[in-house]
């Protein structure tokens, strides 16, 4: 099991869903999944944490941690990237720091086209600045 | 033997290779690049997975789509003009068989007389352009022609195929044809009420006037047989106007709920002396046939008029059938015939065995002056009076002849959601003394039938109050406070109703007694030509006796 690389500051309040936990720092809505096989109802879980955490009318910057993801159904890759996702993210960030996370968030990018810019990181901090940079285009 | 974890990939894509998409391989947890291609194989065999079973609903929609269409749908070799593929639909009309259509050119299901435009349509696909509604006549696999739209996209990935439907239009052309004949029959019927209204007051004036020279000179004299012949030819053209005014659906009715078979019964004396001795009438009446509203004259009308038109086309002798049942319209039958409302209706049908109709005369039956009788036998206005009075009545009327055979009219009249009423009484003799000494308030916007109904009036005794507005009546009725015994007003004012006039005066004086006179319908107490119940009106054009008869009647009465 590889060790999640996103860890919320102390003072972040974090909602913790069935897929993982969600947190705002920064003004980008973090995730680390924790789930070994993603499903259909993880992503919904954690689709209705940003809710809790931004409301529902927000388009927000997410930046997803898959540390914790050695599998993913076609369900949950096509939610992530349906037109009800795009109501809620505006760009995601992917920290993949394995071949099974990277091979799974190429995946969900080659195969499913989100409607939304993404794009895979190494590390947290060239993700957040990537974000950062799209922030005149995003709410929040 | 390598390392088994290299072997167990082999594996997983040999499996693949040979079909087994179900078989999933397991990772070792040790998150290498061997973990990612067994996860990457996996979700490559998911998403494979989800996209054939997506792949093969969408195909068997469309197979379910193109098989189960209403449209006519096939393929077509453009080269040899074959079809090559036909639905349910195609086969239900050019098939029965598969056989009957796959391989056989659609040319053969082309009517010969529309062969040319056929093969310009099919010039066109030869040369790679698609077409869109061309219009066809073809025939189907009964014999029957029809008219359809075909239109073909030549298929993208051959210039050899082409994707075609054909969409049936003979049921909306034929619709069409029937919609524009029912407009055609408002317009006229529009332009004949209107020339009705005008003419009736023109007889008023002619006739009253008439009547009055005409009791000035002896019976016995020339200028009097003249003065006949005049007063003659002047009911035989309120007669015409009265049926003008039928066809327009403007004719002043007095419906009730009756019962056809009484109705028919009533009437079947008078039309077994009508029609002689040569023509037998034959009854089946249905004893629980569904009430109507009508009105009982009207009714009376409408079988007369059918009944001459049977005997004009049975010189020779025939049978008269009359026939009364219940009828549904279902939404087929509406969908078919225009100005048709679904429903339950009492039906009556009326048989000749005459010499029928061509097509052509049955479209124009009802056409007001359309005749097929020699000049001076008909006046053409029998039949568009049934048609205007059954449209009055809410009905629907309909006809199948063949030459030779005889004619049916069917006549549809929406059942009364009542149970029947007693038959109307006829008219009351009109009173022996028409004379009196009453005051009478005479609104009239049209200065001639003013001036003669206060001259028939006037003569009688009364104290006549002639108003050419409502305004000039309401200032009298003033002038004469209590004096006034009875108010006759026109319908139709300039600025103004006789409604309007009379319930202002009833404010004052609410036991006034009011006549309505008009030669017309579309206004404020007769609605679609119904009157309203208890007023008391005075049909134009009318005689001097009429006038003061109605006079007589309303001042007479107790109420």
């Amino acid at each position: 099991m590889v060790a999640e690389v996103l860890t919320p500051p102390d003072e972040a309040e974090v909602i913790e869903t069935c897929g993982g936990r969600v947190w705002l720092a920064n003004g980008i809505v973090h995730e680390a999944v924790d789930i070994a096989h993603l499903e259909l109802k993880h992503v919904r879980c954690l689709a209705q944490g940003i809710r809790t955490l931004v409301g529902d009318d927000t388009q927000s910057l997410l930046l997803a941690d898959l540390g914790g993801v050695r599998s993913a159904s076609s369900d949950a890759r096509a939610y992530s990237s349906s037109a009800e996702l795009r109501a809620l993210v505006a760009a995601q960030a992917f920290v993949v720091t394995s071949p099974v996370t990277r091979v799974i968030a190429s995946f969900f990018v080659r195969v499913f086209h989100p409607p939304f810019p993404v794009r895979l990181f190494a590390g947290p901090d060239p993700a957040s600045a990537w974000l950062h940079g799209l922030r005149p285009a995003a709410s929040a | 033997m390598g390392d088994p974890r290299l072997e167990a990939v082999l594996n997983q894509l040999m499996r693949f290779a040979g079909g087994d998409l179900a078989f999933r391989g397991e990772t070792s947890g040790s998150d290498d690049e061997l973990d990612a291609i067994v996860v990457g194989l996996n979700m490559l065999a998911d998403d494979f997975l989800l996209q054939q079973s997506r792949s093969r609903a969408a195909m068997q929609d469309m197979a379910d789509l193109f098989q189960r269409a209403p449209v006519m749908l096939f393929t077509l070799d453009i080269t040899s003009g074959a079809i090559l593929r036909a639905n349910g639909a195609m086969l239900d009309r050019h098939g029965p068989r598969e056989s009957d259509i796959v391989g056989v050119g659609l040319r053969d299901h082309v009517d010969p007389s529309c062969a040319d435009a056929f093969d310009e349509s099919f010039t066109l696909l030869r040369g790679g352009v698609d077409i869109r509604g061309h219009e066809l006549t073809l025939t189907s696999h009964d014999g029957n022609s029809y008219v359809a739209l075909l239109s073909a996209v030549v298929a993208d990935d051959s210039r050899r195929r082409a994707r075609c439907t054909l969409v049936d239009i003979q049921e909306h052309r034929q619709m069409e044809a029937k919609l524009l004949q029912a407009q055609k029959m408002e317009a006229v019927g529009k332009l004949a009420g209107g020339v009705a209204h005008d003419f009736n007051n023109l007889l008023t004036v002619i006739n009253n006037y008439t009547s009055l020279v005409r009791m000035s000179v002896p019976d016995d004299t020339e200028v009097a047989e003249d003065l006949d012949c005049v007063l003659e030819a002047s009911r035989k053209a309120a007669d015409l106007t009265g049926q003008l005014l039928a066809f327009s659906r403007r004719q002043v009715i007095r419906p009730k709920v009756l019962q056809l078979n009484e109705l028919v019964a009533r009437t079947h004396r008078m039309l077994a002396r009508l029609l002689g001795k040569n023509i037998d009438i034959g009854l089946v009446l249905d004893p629980v046939c569904w009430a109507t509203r009508i009105d009982a004259g009207q009714f009376e009308q409408i079988l007369v008029n059918l009944a001459v038109n049977a005997r004009d086309a049975m010189p020779g002798g025939g049978k008269l059938m009359i026939e009364t049942s219940n009828v549904v319209l279902d939404d087929d039958y509406v969908r078919t015939h225009a100005d048709v409302e679904s429903g339950e209706y009492a039906m009556l049908a009326v048989s000749d065995t005459g010499e029928g109709m061509s097509p052509e005369v049955v479209a124009r039956a009802f056409e007001p002056f359309f005749t097929t009788k020699p000049v001076g036998s008909g006046t053409g206005l029998g039949l568009a009076t049934c048609y205007g009075i059954v449209r009055q009545a809410g009905g629907h009327i309909w006809i199948y002849s063949e030459v030779g055979h005889g004619t049916v009219f069917k006549i549809y009249l929406p059942r009364a959601g009542q149970p029947a009423e007693d038959f109307p009484e006829p008219d009351a003799a009109p009173p022996d003394d028409l004379r009196g000494t009453e005051t009478i308030l005479l609104l009239e916007d049209d200065e001639q039938v003013r001036a003669i109904g206060a001259r028939v009036l006037g003569d009688a005794g009364y104290t006549v109050l002639p108003a050419s507005s409502g305004a000039q009546a309401k200032r009298l009725f003033a002038e004469r406070a209590g004096a006034v015994d009875l108010l006759l007003t026109d319908i139709v004012l300039r600025k103004t109703t006789g409604h309007e006039v009379a319930d202002a005066l009833r404010v004052d004086s609410p036991s006034l007694r009011v006549i309505y006179c008009s030669g017309y319908t579309d206004n404020s107490i007769v609605h679609q030509g119904v009157l309203d119940p208890d007023v008391d009106f005075l049909a134009k054009p009318f005689l001097s006796t009429d006038l003061l008869g109605a006079v007589r009647k309303a001042l007479d009465r107790n109420t």
